[in-house]
């Protein structure tokens, strides 16, 4: 009886005392902000931000707040907390919003009748419309954004880009891929997603893009090329002088912003 | 030499740890849904159970014997094999740190294994190895445990794309491709003495 208690009790001692001594001599200095800001990152560990992973842009982060906005995937709430707690003040910013790539418009080939879904009305034959790339107009969109970001106007959505945080749930909702995600300092947007070619398009809509490619000439910087019947705009060479826009006959291209903005991206 | 490579193809096919004794049957399905999961605690179970063996069967030979209260052994060997899983992630902490965050929680997790006890009891006990042929049967449990948990996971990951019945999608689907591992792996018995 004494004996198991002398030798375990000693046993536990000895083992205690051991990880007593190891934890204070191994003990990892660590900066315990890092553990809470790492909390409050997606955890995805994607890269986007340019760091190997959540981990490490968390340590990179306590040393360097202002790098709060690379992270992407972060929510709101989110990235105000990490801002509170590395102390710096954050600012909204988000780097993409949906863009409507369709200003309605397209021949109705039948009535439909059955549940009032883009998805349901796009699954009988080609669809409701004679355009098989256009906006149905029935507000799967609607439905699908959590911020309230989208309303139907007539048959077409159009997107609040006060309330639009580039989540992109409305991209996926969407059965045809009419909405797609633009950088929040695109300049010039495209309100057509048909590829077929001009006969096509011109035979199914009045507002549908047929690649006339009179935009690509007008545009003095060579930011516009027509890829795939439609045109495809580098944002970063465009310089919002609106001339493509003036040359467009079917009002397909539309400018967001009359003059350059400033980067959005610094937080 | 010969013994002890009976006592590995022992410990990794015939008496399989999970296969066969069923013991460490909580991380075979816990953990058994992503390869990679499986192959990070698979590493971190060998490590330990191999650690684990020597360290018990030194305090069995040299303080539990002489003492004469080799009755114990239960209370002793949880005492050490939880205090040397704590002590291993202190330092692995401070001198590994990529190591550290790679095992992540699965160090930890395998503090409470039953595998790592039963493998430790099952060295002074049923078989009374000497201190070699404890550490190999320690390490080749390990590398069985492994091979289980691997070939789980990757049958797991294949199930999940694959059509089931609704009924069976899930654990269910786990248990029954469990059973049927179990029973290929009852075709090893008999293979070595």
């Amino acid at each position: 009886m004494i004996e198991e208690i002398a030798v375990l009790g000693s046993l536990g001692f000895f083992f205690s005392t051991l990880l007593v001594v190891m934890s204070k001599r191994f003990a990892v200095q660590m900066d315990e902000r890092v553990e809470r800001v790492r909390e409050l990152l997606p955890g995805a560990s994607c890269g986007a931000c340019g760091f190997g992973g959540c981990d490490d842009f968390a340590e990179a982060l306590v040393k360097d707040p202002s790098l709060l906005g690379n992270c992407r995937l972060m929510g709101a709430d989110e990235r105000r907390r990490a801002g509170a707690l590395l102390g710096i003040e954050v600012k909204e910013t988000w780097w993409m919003v949906a863009n409507v790539r369709c200003a309605g418009g397209s021949k109705v080939l039948f009535d439909w009748v059955g549940e009032k879904t883009c998805s349901a009305a796009s699954s009988l034959g080609e669809g409701v419309l004679a355009c098989k790339y256009g906006c149905i107009g029935l507000g799967d969109c609607v439905r699908a954004c959590p911020f309230g970001a989208i309303e139907l106007r007539g048959n077409t959505p159009v997107v609040d880009e006060d309330k639009c945080r580039g989540c992109g749930l409305c991209v996926n909702a969407c059965p045809r891929g009419v909405i797609k995600l633009i950088p929040k300092d695109a300049k010039v947007i495209i309100r057509c997603n048909s590829p077929e070619p001009g006969k096509v398009v011109a035979a199914a809509c009045p507002n549908g893009c047929i690649a006339c490619k009179l935009c690509e000439k007008a545009c003095q910087v060579g930011a516009i090329k027509i890829e795939n019947n439609l045109p495809v705009i580098d944002q970063s060479l465009c310089t919002s002088c609106g001339a493509c826009v003036e040359a467009c006959k079917r009002k397909v291209l539309v400018l967001r912003f009359p003059k350059p903005l400033a980067t959005p991206h610094a937080s | 030499m010969e013994n002890l490579l009976s006592i590995v193809i022992a410990a990794v096919f015939i008496n399989n740890i999970v296969l066969t004794k069923f013991l460490g049957l909580c991380p075979f399905f816990g953990v058994s849904t992503r390869v990679r999961n499986a192959l990070m605690m698979g590493l971190a179970v060998t490590f330990v159970m191999s650690c684990a063996s020597i360290l018990t069967w030194l305090i069995y030979e040299y303080l539990l014997i002489p003492f004469e209260i080799e009755y114990m052994r239960i209370v002793a060997f949880i005492l050490v094999i939880a205090s040397f899983v704590q002590l291993v992630e202190i330092v692995i902490r401070k001198t590994l740190p990529d190591l550290y965050r790679a095992f992540g929680i699965y160090l930890p997790l395998i503090t409470t294994n039953c595998a790592i006890l039963g493998v430790t009891l099952i060295n002074v006990e049923v078989e009374s190895y000497s201190f070699v042929a404890s550490a190999v049967n320690g390490l080749a449990t390990g590398l069985g445990f492994s091979l289980a948990l691997f070939m789980m996971a990757g049958m797991r990951e294949r199930l999940e794309i694959s059509e089931q019945p609704v009924s069976f999608r899930g654990l269910p689907i786990a248990f029954i491709t469990a059973s049927l591992l179990a029973l290929a792996f009852q075709g090893f018995s008999g293979m070595v003495e």
